[in-house]
């Protein structure tokens, strides 16, 4: 059966007719051509079609396109605002956080979602909310840098301003920092051959 | 360290905004008008003869405008390897017989997927169920059903290229189910053991994982006017697609062009030309339209390739002192219902050993087997991480034999610059291998975390220390062979690269620029990179055999040299001076001592152009992988060049055993990477964090679960790949050994930092709770069964 | 991707998706956060062409404290509302504990507490696509003949894994359910009918409303503890709910123990409790009341680490006991 529904997708409404057993994701990437939500596995086991609905990250995939009539959508296509990143795309960007990119949508509007609501939160609580959020390429260690970089700015921190122009210094990124504290740092040093 | 202003630099990804914004396109991104929805239509028996196939109610269908069936593949057989003594074995579409649960047996386009699945379900097979065999030791049983019947040899794919012609032959009936043996044997073998102080004998088995990269393959194939075939395509090497296309199809190879697109992750399994990319390509012929052919999830898990199911027998003399004296290795590898990489992988397992302890007398044998379970190919590491797993935590048991540390063990049987690998004769012109041992002992803290000591005590969560070495090579002579790029300057003194890589992840694009803009003397933003688009670049080597950085970027480095050389001779005639007394930098050059007589970048341009009859200045750049090498070396004896350098890693981890549950934590990961030279050290740390991240995950958690020849597990939540809360600390370090032939010295990253972790983890786990893990996935019910069986657990219900 | 049509109703009123469900029947179904419905779309498995979309109706998603100091849920309240509320973490953290885990937080924010309490049982022959299941005849749960997990009974055991019915049947919870006969409570225990292929005991047209969670007995505690393969995107392997009461003396008075991811429903240990009212809190790692609680699981099926999953299981509930007794502890002091 067909309906005829009201879409806002970024702030822009759409009036559509789509059959009720498509998706939200469905109708972003086919009828809206908004091809930056991704199709990663189509099952809500992965996040890369995450999207926010009325301000909540959610897994379109999932989500009925019926379902989200007349309520506010926000996809990773509308967070840069006129060609300026958002803060979070920004760190995303700085801290290499991007490898191929298939995550990358979900994972910013999960964290969008995330510090929308708790702009200061606990390392833990960061892990927990991007862990329906998977990577295959990253480790997640620098999309968690990102995430913390992002934090600190948004509170008007300097985040990772401080790099030296030549980027010789050590980076909040670099992965040769000791996460636990357990041992002393290692650093990058020249073989002896 | 280097007084590079680009290279060596941490600069973000070029790729990245693109990314971040939602605006990259990748291939399933792809609209384009008229576009139709392909699908395929997939076996759902293990091993069946085909009998008929009614297609006549789809094509009737509303919506439908094209369907192909073995019927429009007929003769045809496609796979990566392609050679005399394994000829393809594997048709596009079925013929008579279906080989494993996901053969593909017919395709349909039609304008919405919907109705190109409700076609699928109109289309009649009739088919007589064949007995199957689902295990490689079960496919080598005399009296085991036959997965084919017969070889094909006939024309190669490589003819073009020199290779060995075949006459033109009949079909050559099979008697067996080995689809391919390497066999290796050198040293005195019978000295080796006999005189050995001490000798034992492991095995190992490890279970078949998936890349599951985040992007399921996609394929999008729409023709010219001109009969021209057009493609976006999930790939790791543009021009290695288009070579087997063009060959599957028939067409000239001009004739195949392949865009630019994105791709999502693929860590080997975007490799091969799939038949969905030859259905896509037939769809498209036929309905005269484009054809978007987009797998499932369950698709890209189950029938694009996974890692091996593999079993590994080793069995090491050693001296008093723990040195080698001989090595007998066995490993034998379910292939799956076609060859796939099985040759390749058999080849590797005793190539990537080869380089990491000195052995003088070896005996090795690897078998790829044939069964009715899906197909295999390469994954990061393409065998490295099994037969890593599997002699490191051998060579761990050894050390607690003789009471020899694991460090010293390593250390002592390590090989070092300048040594020269058997059967290959490939050199080791840089080998940091022992210093990255060093390393990764030092920082993971050894010495102080060896805790074996409170293996009784009661305490429920146990600590503990591993350690592994692994090595990778850096491309190798395959098809394309070679990589070429263009450097064409603009007025402005930028420039635009073109090069034929494939950005999947790997940040190549960010360092091939770099390089280019190293040796042009300008700042990375002023390089535009053209990549990914088999027309608008030169040929490229392609990101598989760990050859991207290595071969591509030092046609890179070539060609920016090549338009730097220009610019300055250019400059010399302007200035009045030689070429050698100029200098080029920040976009200008200079006479040496005397920066007041300079021009630009941008004036040197305009002169050239107005001089010298138009030329704008373009630079030029090739390489080939292992130039003195021939073809391919030989995958049966191991014979032949086969890479110019090689990587190396060494892998500590420090694992927390729940003694209680059998849940193991992994706490910290500690990498060296001899990498050669960092050419943008957060691309390679992310490269490493990448690589310990999916091992991991194949460590611990990771397996395809097949029964029968059916995956059990082909989605993204029962197929538990790592998330967020299994990311442990990581330090991940890089030994620069300054590969003389590499790029800046640099040399394969991306695939090594993998297959250390394996080892690492087994024998951390060992290390902590003494209970020996000799199979992966490391599971808590393997380390309970474990610790019971050595009186070691915890409060425990037994059955 | 699916080519079940379906047939979408979006009601404003309780009345209206009632009477739409009645009229459809077994055709029909609730559609809430459509976290299990859409992925049942998708596999081609969902029985239901009518689909009666709760969303649009008014209410029944606020969280709020009764007159008898207990809770009322609404059932259209998301998991992730549900886990972040205040009161349900105060009132009742066994609860807030066991929605905080279930899924993935994306799936939290769609997905509902009502769905999750009528969550569909789950299998591996069951929960494929369509083009996985064409591998063999179809099984009893997809209206074929044959059950493949138990072939010698031939009889359906597909797993109940939801996450929060396990914490509401040991804290006592009640559920309320609106039907074409009017409003009635029942114990969360009895929704479940303990058959794999239709797990729910309510009638077809009873919407699931609310939730009563009781006050808590003085010096009582509740726990849940969740055992699954990976942190989050993971269904429980095992999960156990345990709500204690303890003795001015400091002993147990009673307990309750629910299980999920067992059976074919939520279920209760009762040999377990029994063992348990008037003994001391249990040690770590207590060996016999792990092994009473390994013995009273009964045959287990779906999953091929059997004497792991009783093992944990003997774990869990000593954990799961004396966290709750701890809280207990807590509250009593406090
Ligand atoms: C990848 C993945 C992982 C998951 N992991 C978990 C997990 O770890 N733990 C867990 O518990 N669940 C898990 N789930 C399942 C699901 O997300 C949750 O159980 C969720 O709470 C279901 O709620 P819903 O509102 O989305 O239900 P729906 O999908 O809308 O409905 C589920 C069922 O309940 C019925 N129903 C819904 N609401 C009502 C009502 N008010 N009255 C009567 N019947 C109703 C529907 O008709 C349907 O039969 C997972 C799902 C996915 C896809
Ligand atoms: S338990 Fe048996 S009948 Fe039930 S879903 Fe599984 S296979 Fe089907
Ligand atoms: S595509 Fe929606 S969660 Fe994976
Ligand atoms: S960057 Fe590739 S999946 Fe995250």
């Amino acid at each position: 059966m067909k309906h005829l529904i009201q879409l806002t997708v970024n702030g822009q409404t759409h009036d559509l007719v789509t059959r009720a057993e498509r998706t939200l994701l469905d109708v972003l990437r086919e009828d809206l051509g908004l091809t930056g939500s991704k199709r990663g596995c189509d099952l809500g086991a992965c996040g890369a079609c995450a999207v926010l609905l009325d301000g909540r990250p959610i897994s379109s995939c999932l989500t009925l396109a019926v379902e989200a009539s007349g309520r506010e959508i926000v996809t990773v296509e509308g967070l840069a605002q006129g060609g300026a990143l958002h803060v979070v795309q920004e760190a995303f960007v700085e801290h290499g956080a991007v490898q191929c990119g298939f995550c990358t949508p979900g994972m910013v509007i999960a964290v969008k979602g995330l510090l929308d609501e708790r702009p200061h939160p606990e390392d833990a609580e960061i892990l927990e909310a991007l862990s329906g959020n998977l990577c295959r390429c990253t480790g997640y260690v620098k999309i968690l840098d990102a995430v913390r970089t992002a934090i600190r700015r948004m509170s008007g921190g300097r985040g990772c301003e401080a790099l030296a122009a030549d980027g010789s210094d050590l980076r909040p990124s670099q992965a040769t920092r000791d996460r636990s504290g357990l041992a002393a740092p290692a650093t990058t040093r020249e073989s002896r051959a | 360290m280097s007084d590079y202003a680009v290279v060596g630099k941490p600069l973000p990804r070029v790729d990245a905004r693109d990314k971040v914004t939602g605006a990259a396109s990748y291939s399933a991104d792809v609209r384009l008008p008229g576009m139709l929805r392909g699908k395929v239509l997939r076996s759902p028996w293990p091993h069946a003869r085909i009998l008929h196939v009614d297609t006549s109610r789809a094509e009737r269908l509303k919506g439908v405008h094209a369907v192909v069936t073995g019927r429009d593949t007929a003769g045809l057989r496609v796979a990566f390897v392609d050679t005399p003594r394994y000829p393809a074995d594997e048709p596009p579409f079925a013929l008579d017989r279906v080989r494993y649960i996901g053969d593909e047996i017919a395709a349909v386009a039609a304008v919405d997927g919907e109705t190109a699945e409700e076609a699928l379900r109109l289309i009649r097979v009739d088919h007589e169920d064949l007995p199957a065999v689902f295990t490689a030791s079960g496919a080598l049983n005399p009296d085991a059903p036959l997965v084919h019947e017969f070889d094909y040899p006939g024309k190669t794919i490589w003819e073009d290229w020199g290779a060995r012609g075949r006459p033109e032959s009949e079909p050559v009936p099979r008697t067996d189910n080995i689809a391919a043996r390497t066999y290796v044997e050198f040293g005195d073998l019978d000295a080796g053991f006999g005189g050995a102080h001490h000798v034992r004998e492991d095995r190992f088995d490890v279970a078949p994982v998936a890349h599951a990269p985040l992007e399921p393959h996609a394929a999008v194939a729409f023709w010219d006017q001109g009969g021209k075939l057009n493609m976006h395509v999930s790939s790791m090497g543009i021009f290695y697609k288009r070579f087997v296309l063009s060959k599957a199809l028939g067409l000239p190879i001009s004739h195949v062009r392949i865009h630019k697109s994105y791709v999502g992750g693929a860590f080997g399994g975007k490799i091969d030309v799939f038949p969905y990319e030859i259905a896509a390509a037939l769809l498209s012929r036929k309905s005269g339209r484009p054809v978007l052919v987009e797998l499932s999830r369950e698709e890209s898990l189950t029938t694009t390739r996974m890692d091996f199911q593999a079993s590994v027998r080793v069995k090491t003399g050693v001296d008093r002192n723990g040195i080698i004296a001989a090595q007998d290795i066995q490993v034998v590898v379910d292939t799956g219902a076609y060859r796939g990489t099985g040759p390749v992988v058999v080849f590797l397992c005793y190539s990537y050993n080869i380089p990491v302890y000195r052995v003088p007398a070896l005996r090795y044998e690897g078998l790829a087997v044939y069964t009715n379970n899906p197909v295999k190919g390469p994954k990061r590491g393409h065998g490295a991480p099994f037969i890593r797993f599997a002699v490191d935590s051998h060579m761990d048991m050894l050390a607690e034999d003789l009471g020899i540390d694991m460090v010293e063990l390593m250390r002592r049987n390590a090989r070092d610059q300048g040594e020269v690998m058997p059967t290959s004769g490939d050199v080791l012109r840089s080998c940091g291998l022992k210093d990255s041992i060093e390393a990764a002992a030092r920082d993971g803290g050894w010495e102080a975390k060896r805790r074996r000591s409170v293996w009784t005590g009661s305490e429920r969560f146990k600590r503990g220390v591993g350690l592994s070495a692994c090595s990778m090579f850096s491309g190798s002579p395959y098809y394309p062979f070679a990589s070429a790029a263009v450097l064409k300057l603009a007025d402005d003194g930028g420039a635009t690269l073109f090069a034929g890589t494939v950005e999947m992840g790997q940040g190549s694009e960010t360092t091939l620029s770099q390089i280019a803009a190293e040796e042009l003397g300008v700042p990375l933003s002023d390089i535009r990179i053209v990549s990914g688009d088999t027309e608008l670049t030169p040929i490229e080597f392609g990101s598989f055999l760990s050859g991207g950085a290595f071969v591509t970027g030092k046609a890179v480095r070539l060609a920016a040299e090549d338009a730097r050389r220009q610019l300055l001779e250019m400059a010399a005639r302007l200035l009045e001076v030689d070429a050698r007394d100029l200098e080029a930098r920040d976009k200008r050059v200079s006479v040496k001592g005397a920066a007041h007589r300079s021009l630009s970048y941008g004036e040197i341009i305009a002169a050239s152009v107005k001089q010298a009859n138009g030329d704008p200045i373009i630079g030029k750049g090739y390489h080939k992988s292992v130039p003195d090498a021939g073809l391919h070396p030989s995958l049966s004896t191991a014979k032949g060049r086969w890479t110019e350098a090689y990587g190396f890693a060494s892998q500590l981890a420090e694992v927390e055993v729940d003694t209680w549950t059998g849940r193991v934590r992994v706490l910290r990961v500690v990498t060296y990477h001899d990498c050669g030279f960092p050419l943008n050290p957060q691309i390679v740390e992310g490269q490493i964090e990448g690589c310990v991240s999916m091992a991991l995950g194949q460590t611990l958690q990771e397996r395809v679960d097949l029964r029968e020849g059916q995956v059990f597990n082909p989605d993204f939540l029962t197929y538990r790949m790592p998330i967020t809360h299994d990311t442990p600390a990581m330090v991940s370090g890089m030994i620069h050994s300054h590969e003389p032939h590499g790029p800046f010295g640099a040399k394969e990253v991306g695939e090594g930092a993998v297959s250390g972790v394996m080892a690492a983890v087994a024998n951390a786990v060992y290390d902590a709770v003494g209970a020996r893990i000799t199979s992966l996935p490391i599971t808590p019910a393997k380390i309970l069964a474990a610790l019971a069986a050595a009186g070691r657990d915890g409060p425990r219900e037994r059955e | 991707m699916t080519t079940i049509q379906i047939e979408y109703h979006a009601p404003t009123t309780l009345a209206q998706a009632v009477a739409l469900l009645a009229e459809h029947g077994a055709a029909a179904a609730p559609l809430a956060g459509g976290t299990d419905l859409v992925p049942a779309l998708k596999y081609g498995v969902l029985r239901a062409r009518h689909l009666v979309s709760l969303a649009r109706i008014p209410g029944y998603r606020d969280i709020a404290t009764t007159a008898e100091g207990g809770l009322a849920i609404g059932a259209f309240a998301t998991l992730a509302d549900v886990a972040r509320s205040p009161l349900v973490r105060e009132g009742c953290p066994a609860l807030a504990e066991a929605a905080a885990q279930a899924g993935s937080p994306l799936l939290r924010n769609r997905g509902t507490i009502g769905g999750n309490v009528c969550l569909d049982t789950r299998c591996w022959y069951y929960n494929q696509t369509e083009a996985w299941r064409a591998s063999r005849e179809r099984c009893q749960k997809a209206s074929g003949e044959r059950c493949y997990v138990n072939p010698k009974q031939n009889v359906c055991v597909a797993l109940f894994s939801a996450d929060t019915p396990a914490a509401l049947i040991a804290v006592g919870a009640r559920a309320t359910l609106a039907g074409p006969a009017g409003e009635r409570t029942v114990p969360v225990e009895a929704l479940y009918s303990g058959d794999g292929l239709r797990p729910l005991a309510k009638g077809e047209a009873e919407i699931l409303t609310g939730l009563v969670l009781p006050a808590p007995p003085g010096r009582s505690g509740a726990a849940y503890l969740k055992h699954s393969a990976r942190e989050s995107i993971d269904f429980p392997l095992l999960g156990v709910a345990a709500a204690v009461v303890l003795s001015p003396g400091g002993t147990i008075a009673s307990a309750r123990l629910a299980v999920t991811g067992v059976r074919s429903a939520p279920c209760r240990l009762p040999e377990v409790e029994a063992a348990l009212a008037g003994r001391q809190i249990p040690a770590e790692g207590d060996r016999e009341l792990g092994r009473l609680t390994a013995r009273s699981l009964g045959a287990l099926f779906l999953t091929e680490a059997v004497p792991h999953k009783r093992h944990l299981a003997g774990l869990m509930v000593v954990e799961a006991v004396t966290r709750a007794a701890r809280q207990a502890q807590g509250r009593s002091t406090s």
